[in-house]
């Protein structure tokens, strides 16, 4: 069965881990054209939001507020002036939803794939949680955007490739730069992580293209 | 103004009504009165001989069309004997040779069979079907003449024929035999085959009386298309809403009014009506039309917009901004939104995308806000204007009641004024939009989103009897029908092939082969929704066309 659906990469800047407690700060994504494995023309999305409940109280309480994520700031460099005129969460949340609903290429099974670095383990809690904030999750709290049936997390994809090797310290983003040569410049801006997550992705997927079809799947396990 | 206005081509006349033409049309009024229709028009025969029946009773499907090809009608009794053999019992009837009823039906009427006459008592009764037995009546003729029926035993071998009663076919055989020895214009041995073709034809005859209806309800359809096409399709379109699958009936109709270059264009709000509607040259889907709205509620929103109208000014002057301010809440949400999805709002000007974005926005205020703006309307010209205007707290000076209030406006209005994703309508959008809301892209197709850079002619070039020399399309692919062969070449029996249907922004295409060989290497790109370049060859039989290379864009 040859895959139709869009490969659509996204990731999170938050204020924090949890996603019932923390503050996203900012989204972006992009689409992969799922036969010529390329980034999709202008599907790149990018959007900073307000962290309200930051934002919210007396001068010296929103300070408090503010240095208290001071971690979250550390790493992804984002700024009370920026982020206090950016848009509301609830926009800008909707928006993405309608950018990413052109990718569907039909129906419940035609959603875009979700992919990113550790989106099982982040990304896609926060969208979940994004979607039961602003009622647009199913009965189950969870989001509706993306296809549930095949994720694309390149965590995991780096995992199957460098599991028995030493040649990486660990699966971070940052160290996958290293290694494969990506400039670090901008990391941990949402944008630049999706694009980088993107290339990563092509490049595997492109090999698993190569190497699929040399490989004897068929009867693999039969005695005969 | 004369009485009557003559067709060109056909001599054909009708009796003109009072009004004048209309603009841009040159036929004026006519009053069609049915019952007088000439029945022997060339031109509707000639309409019917291509094959291109959409519109035309019982020959719309893929069989009506093929056999009105292959029998080339050219008199009523023609439209009569193919809604006869159409049938599946006359189409699976086949002799010791493997040829069906209907296949000898068309080959004679064409003088490609000999017409070899059994005995000349049959030959005045089945002389009208080239010697085929396809009605009852005639074998309740034959039972008359060959055996002495009378017409109430004649009736009752055709009530035994079109019951399928083997009990009374019996009866009936014996006294059959019986009569035809008494009558003896034929021998014993003859009445016996010649029952036998009777009992045989039972399977696919049909009744002739309603044959000639549906022959005469065919042509008069095929008339109306071949001489008034604009208001046959405008008529077909409207009622289409009563078929079962609405938006599927518009898509065919909408495409084949393409071949015969007539324009049916999305809803427009400048000039819009409930259902669709033509002034005599195009044709616009009215509002009712667009999936989701119906008529209840298309009549409540075109009397608001008329109301609305009156107290201020006609709606050809209304601007985006004039339209979303004065109905925009009033309208309600999938309407406005599947009349800008679909077009609707095209004439002011704005872009689709950006329509939508400043109706969510302008959706979102309270309404206390919107009245505030309604009472100040004419001191801005835009919805930004209108919205930083009113993004402040009542004391201010703004139309919000609070705070919070105030900045969620201000959140829409930053986005509306830097789009996170850049105003554009997107071809690939707008056809799927379309699609979904209209039952057909109009506006473009999806394959006008893609590049592409092989393809060489359109969908519409391929419609003709000349086709192009070399045809590469750029097209979507809409239908895929699998189908394992069942006769012909013996190594293909068994094999799996497909017949698909394409599309682009003219017109689609139907019925196009893809032989074996090629679907077995290009069955994973040919499936339905994606967009390719398709080389196609002329078939060596007739004006077919099959698959020869596909790739992917």
């Amino acid at each position: 069965m040859i895959n139709n659906n869009f490969i659509f990469v996204f990731d999170f800047e938050t204020s924090g881990f949890d996603p019932e407690l923390d503050e996203p700060v900012q989204i972006a994504g992009l689409a992969i054209d799922p036969h010529t494995l390329t980034i999709v023309p202008e599907s790149q999305f990018n959007s900073l939001m307000k962290p309200v409940n930051i934002f919210t109280g007396t001068k010296q309480e929103i300070q408090a507020k503010w240095q208290k994520s001071w971690k979250a700031w550390d790493v992804n460099k984002k700024t009370m002036g920026e982020l206090s005129k950016a848009p509301l969460p609830e926009h800008v949340w909707k928006a993405f939803s309608d950018h990413v609903k052109k990718y569907n290429v039909g129906g419940y099974a035609g959603k875009p794939i979700p992919a990113g670095q550790n989106i099982q383990g982040f990304d896609l809690l926060w969208a979940d949680a994004l979607s039961r904030r602003y009622k647009m999750a199913d009965k189950s709290g969870r989001q509706q955007l993306f296809n549930t049936r095949t994720i694309l997390d390149t965590l995991n994809v780096t995992f199957l490739w460098f599991e028995n090797s030493d040649a990486l310290e660990d699966y971070k983003m940052d160290t996958l730069r290293k290694y494969f040569g990506i400039t670090e410049d901008g990391a941990h801006d949402a944008l630049k992580d999706c694009e980088d997550t993107a290339r990563l992705l092509i490049r595997y997927l492109k090999l698993h293209r190569y190497y699929s079809p040399k490989v004897k799947f068929r009867n693999a396990f039969s005695n005969a | 103004m004369p009485e009557f206005y003559k067709f060109p081509n056909c001599d054909c006349k009708f009796k003109i009504l009072g009004p004048p033409p209309l603009p841009k049309s040159d036929i004026p009024s006519i009053d069609l009165d049915w019952d007088n229709v000439p029945l022997d028009c060339p031109i509707t025969y000639d309409l019917l001989c291509t094959g291109k029946t959409k519109m035309v009773f019982q020959l719309e499907k893929g069989g009506g069309r093929q056999g009105c090809r292959e029998l080339k009608p050219a008199e009523i009794e023609h439209m009569a004997g193919l809604g006869a053999v159409l049938r599946p019992g006359a189409a699976n009837s086949y002799d010791e040779d493997g040829v069906s009823t209907t296949k000898h039906y068309y080959l004679r009427k064409n003088g490609l069979e000999e017409i070899k006459s059994y005995h000349p008592a049959l030959d005045s009764i089945l002389g009208e079907t080239y010697n085929c037995l396809i009605y009852q009546e005639q074998a309740m003729k034959i039972a008359e003449k060959i055996a002495g029926f009378n017409k109430k035993e004649a009736d009752n071998l055709r009530k035994a024929i079109g019951k399928k009663l083997p009990e009374e076919m019996a009866k009936v055989k014996k006294w059959f035999i019986d009569g035809a020895k008494k009558v003896g214009v034929v021998t014993e041995a003859q009445a016996e085959e010649i029952f036998g073709w009777i009992k045989e034809s039972q399977k696919y005859s049909f009744n002739k009386s309603h044959a000639l209806c549906y022959g005469i309800t065919g042509y008069q359809c095929g008339y109306a298309k071949a001489h008034f096409p604009v208001q046959a399709y405008t008529s077909w379109l409207r009622y289409g809403q009563d078929k079962g699958k609405p938006l599927e009936e518009y898509a065919e109709l909408v495409d084949d009014a393409k071949i015969f270059g007539i324009e049916v264009y999305p809803p427009d709000i400048r000039d819009l009506e409930l259902n669709f509607y033509t002034n005599g040259e195009i044709i616009n889907y009215g509002l009712s039309n667009i999936k989701g709205v119906g008529e209840k509620t298309g009549a409540k929103v075109l009397e608001l917009i008329k109301g609305v109208e009156k107290e201020t000014k006609p709606i050809k002057q209304w601007s985006w901004y004039d339209f979303l301010v004065l109905v925009g809440s009033d309208i309600g949400k999938t309407v406005m939104e599947r009349l800008i999805l679909t077009g609707g709002l095209r004439g002011m000007d704005v872009m689709r995308v950006q329509m939508l974005k400043e109706y969510e926005a302008f959706a979102e205020l309270k309404p206390g806000e919107i009245k505030w703006i309604k009472q100040r309307k004419d001191n801005w010209n835009n919805i930004i204007d209108a919205l930083e205007a009113v993004a402040h707290t009542k004391k201010n000076g703004g139309g919000a009641h609070t705070e919070s209030r105030v900045e969620k406006i201000k959140s829409r209005l930053s986005l509306l004024k830097n789009p996170i994703i850049p105003y554009r309508d997107n071809p690939t959008e707008i056809a799927n939009d379309e699609q979904q809301y209209l039952g057909t892209s109009i506006t473009c197709s999806l394959a006008d989103g893609k590049p592409g850079e092989r393809w060489t002619v359109y969908c519409r070039d391929c419609v003709n009897e000349t086709l192009p020399k070399v045809i590469i399309l750029k097209v979507k692919v809409e239908e895929v029908r699998e189908n394992i062969i069942k006769k012909g070449k013996e190594e293909n029996i068994g094999k799996t092939m497909a017949y698909l249907r394409v599309s682009d922004s003219t017109c689609s295409l139907s019925d196009i082969s893809c032989f074996p060989e090629s679907w077995d290497e290009y069955k994973s790109l040919l499936t339905v929704g994606r967009v390719l370049e398709i080389h196609l060859e002329k078939s060596f039989k007739g004006n077919r066309l099959h698959v020869k290379n596909v790739w992917a864009i």
